[in-house]
């Protein structure tokens, strides 16, 4: 539904016939009260039946040419109100000549009766079209409510969706296979960095575990996670890895949510540092403007490819931010002039 | 002697390989080790080695551009932690390959194979489809979702959802998103090719739009159609051509 342009004036859709009966009825009544109305005031001299049989011509015409005029025009077309107004003046015409042909007389047209009745015709036709101007508008909002909230279930659904995926990128088997291959390896030539590996991989589980299942968290837990993460790679990788984590203490301690900053520092790693021989650097960096909580991961590594696309996880992060903020989360992907490339998050804080 | 060449971009797993080399096959000479396949196949090239075990995923060069682009022979072992569709490849066309972690019964297995076996070069076949697959391994190749554009110093990574509408000017095409607007060099007509067609239309010769952004579509008192956004005060104008598109349901 998302997917196509919205829908033309309701008053040309087929919506059922109910509305329609509904519409034209409440008209057909009207009617009638002005017809007695008119009787009351001694208008023109005519009997009651007379006058609704006049009322009931005019009023309905009236009504179909300006049901007519908002089928054929668009929103926002300024010829609409003019030409609803002519549609009653020409309703006035058609539906005196209609009631001269049923009660067989014959009101001269362009005599004074004819006039005051095509004026009485036009004061109607006038409260008659803001009657469809507010009909019209209370459909548009109800579209768009409807709208917003297919928008906003949509943005739920891929919301979890995306947690889903989470969950199951959050222990990526090359990056544990590999680090595994690691462990084995340094416990026997250098047992004390086994342990040190170890426990940087213990931390990073446990962290991502707990965060993805637990409710809440904050800066710091991430960025901890993200510590741990990056320590295992320095490890891995020595030299070819440098890391700077750098966030004020108040800033730790404000809410985020998990596992929403790891999937940049992953595609720092695997596709900034490990493809290039020389490796490189990451930086992490935490500053609040304003409202705005805003974090960078930046690394001096070969910058994006040829074609960027899927792969690197970050619709999967799109799709979490617009799900947890809407419109007031940004994901913004850039390559530096220096090289590189700086992925920055804003979300509000 | 056996001499054999080891490469992979992590340092320890060079260093523990060689170790439990030197313990079960004592005699094979490691003539070298490296962490980067541009170098290891420069390595190969030189110094000629009987056998070498080749991480897939390092820089410069994967383990199978290197095995793509020998000229010498060599036998070959590939390392890897998970390319599930690589280590079927292997299996189907009985290529020694080592899976991260190595156990030393698995090593000891492909050691006793080696010995006294001759190097016979990959079939080229294998090759191919072995670096499709990985290259395509992350994500199936599909429509373009992202696009890349200079933003004074820096290039932006622009997701496509983002976009509001691509814009043809003169040289450029001006892509537009609800608070930029930022050039690039490929055209509408590329573009159009590249982007996924439920969402991009276009709506005119040099416009293309993003759907999920139309707020409607409206005629103007001349009849011309002009679609309004849902996060840009302009409207773009449709042409007769495209018309169609906005045909009701």
């Amino acid at each position: 539904m998302n997917d196509h342009p919205p829908e033309p004036a309701p008053w040309r859709r087929n919506q059922g016939p109910r509305i329609w009966i509904y519409l034209y009825l409440g008209v057909a009544t009207g009617n009638a009260l002005i017809g007695l109305l008119l009787t009351v005031v001694g208008f023109g001299g005519s009997s009651l039946g007379r006058n609704v049989i006049y009322s009931e011509c005019i009023g309905l015409t009236i009504c179909s040419l300006i049901h007519l005029v908002f089928a054929f025009t668009d929103r926002g077309n300024w010829l609409r109100p003019l030409l609803s107004l002519a549609a009653a003046a020409l309703g006035g015409l058609i539906g005196q000549v209609l009631g001269n042909l049923i009660t067989h007389s014959n009101t001269h047209l362009l005599s004074g009766p004819f006039l005051k009745t095509e004026f009485i015709g036009l004061f109607f036709g006038g409260i008659g079209t803001i009657g469809f101007f507010i009909r019209e508008r209370t459909w548009d909002l109800e579209a768009e409510l409807k709208a917003r909230e297919v928008l906003q279930l949509e943005a739920e659904k891929r919301g979890v969706e995306a947690q889903l995926k989470m969950l199951q990128a959050q222990i990526e088997p090359h990056f544990l296979f590999n680090t595994l291959a690691n462990l084995a390896g340094l416990i026997e030539s250098n047992p004390k960095l086994a342990r040190h590996l170890l426990e940087a991989l213990n931390r990073y589980l446990r962290a991502s575990l707990l965060r993805t299942r637990a409710e809440g968290g904050t800066l710091g837990d991430e960025l901890d996670l993200l510590e741990a993460y990056l320590e295992v790679f320095k490890i891995r990788l020595g030299p070819r890895l440098d890391y700077t984590i750098s966030a004020a203490p108040p800033l730790r301690a404000l809410p985020f949510p998990p596992m929403l900053l790891q999937p940049l520092v992953e595609n720092a790693i695997r596709h900034g540092i490990e493809p290039q021989v020389a490796g490189g650097r990451v930086r992490i960096t935490a500053t609040r403007d304003g409202g705005a909580l805003e974090l960078t991961v930046r690394d001096t590594g070969c910058g994006l490819g040829e074609t960027p696309g899927s792969g690197l996880g970050l619709d999967n992060v799109r799709a979490r931010m617009a799900a947890l903020f809407g419109d007031s989360g940004t994901l913004e992907i850039a390559q530096p002039a220096d090289g590189g490339v700086q992925a920055s998050l804003r979300l509000p804080a | 002697m056996s001499t054999a060449l080891l490469a992979d971009d992590e340092p320890h797993l060079v260093t523990h390989l060689a170790q439990r080399l030197a313990r079960l096959w004592p005699e094979l000479g490691i003539v070298a080790t490296t962490g980067n396949g541009l170098e290891a196949l420069e390595r190969i090239q030189a110094l000629r080695p009987d056998m070498a075990f080749l991480d897939i995923r390092m820089p410069g060069l994967s383990g199978l551009e290197v095995a793509a682009r020998l000229t010498v022979p060599c036998r070959l072992v590939f390392v890897t932690a998970y390319d599930q569709f690589a280590v079927q490849a292997f299996e189907r066309e009985a290529v020694d390959y080592l899976l991260k972690p190595v156990t030393d019964e698995r090593l000891g297995r492909t050691l006793a194979r080696l010995r006294g076996s001759e190097a016979a070069p990959l079939p080229e076949t294998l090759l191919a489809s072995l670096r499709d697959l990985l290259r395509a391994a992350p994500g199936a190749p599909g429509p373009l979702r992202w696009i890349k554009a200079q933003a004074g110093q820096a290039i932006r990574l622009l997701g496509v959802d983002e976009i509001c509408y691509f814009q043809a000017s003169e040289k450029y095409t001006t892509v537009v998103t609800r608070d930029a607007e930022l050039l690039i060099r490929t055209s509408i007509k590329e573009l159009a090719e590249q982007l996924d067609p439920a969402q991009f239309w276009q709506i005119h010769r040099s416009t293309l739009v993003n759907v999920r952004q139309i707020a409607a579509a409206r005629h103007d008192a001349m009849g011309r159609l002009a679609l309004q956004l849902k996060h840009r005060p302009e409207t773009l104008p449709v042409s007769r051509t495209f018309a169609h598109l906005f045909r009701q349901m």
